[in-house]
């Protein structure tokens, strides 16, 4: 399967956009570029507190998959609730 | 046997990180009817799966630059890195940087490769930190349970994807 390229400058605002229009603007979000122009992002929202893994998970990439086939150039989210860090 | 920086040296890590992790899943045999005993070996279980993913990531990249070992993995992948105009690989042979599940996945080729690869599972393995050992406060059964079963899908999926 070839590797996609993506243009991180034009899509990390979109990433950054779904995510605090889905969870609210009480969210801390951190994004680098990585390898062919993906976004890894990391999300820190006290709404993650006490929350399973799998439903942080579940909540950003709801937010995210309104992308539509742009989710593709996030490479990977890691959620962690403020209890966390 | 001592360690060494090879695919094989990385697999049998990971396979015994594992197994010492699924046991401390287990209830202890010493204090055993202490209030605690259910749950107090359970970060560390969790503490100890998390290199079992790390072992396979680093087996794989040795593997994924056709190296034998992980020194000259990173060197390979520096000099493609270069060739694209990227920064150079980080030290994850010897420093803190081995330890991030999150760094190390994104160092291989397993999302543009494979249509099974996971976005929201990997998510979940690379939330494991290494700083977990430090960690005092007790967790509870049913998310050490469902961290060690993430481990497992792993496991299962990046074995297969290692050559015999």
């Amino acid at each position: 399967m070839p590797r996609v390229h993506f243009n991180y400058s034009q899509i990390e605002p979109k990433v950054q956009h779904a995510l605090y229009s889905a969870l609210g603007q009480n969210i801390a979000v951190g994004t680098e570029e990585v390898d062919a122009g993906r976004v890894f992002v990391k999300v820190v929202s006290a709404q993650f507190n006490g929350m399973s893994a799998k439903d942080k998970q579940n909540a950003v990439w709801k937010a995210l998959e309104t992308l539509g086939p742009e989710a593709q150039a996030v490479s990977l989210v890691l959620a962690f609730g403020t209890d966390e860090i | 046997m001592p360690f060494r920086d090879t695919i094989e040296g990385y697999r049998r890590a990971a396979t015994c990180r594992f197994a010492d992790a699924r046991e401390l899943m287990e209830p202890p045999t010493r204090d055993d009817q202490r209030s605690d005993a259910k749950k107090r070996h359970l970060r560390g279980g969790m503490y100890l799966a998390g290199y079992t993913v790390e072992c396979l990531l680093k087996a794989y990249l040795i593997q994924q630059m056709s190296v034998q070992t992980l020194g000259d993995a990173m060197e390979r992948l520096d000099e493609r890195r270069l060739k694209r105009g990227m920064q150079p690989v980080k030290n994850i042979a010897r420093t803190a940087a081995g330890h991030q599940i999150a760094y190390l996945v994104q160092l291989t080729d397993l999302e543009s490769k494979y249509t099974g690869y996971d976005r929201r599972l990997w998510g979940r393995v690379g939330a494991w930190t290494s700083s977990w050992r430090y960690e005092s406060d007790t967790v509870k059964w049913e998310t050490a349970r469902d961290f060690l079963e993430d481990v497992e899908a792993v496991v299962n999926w990046l074995q297969a994807k290692l050559g015999a």
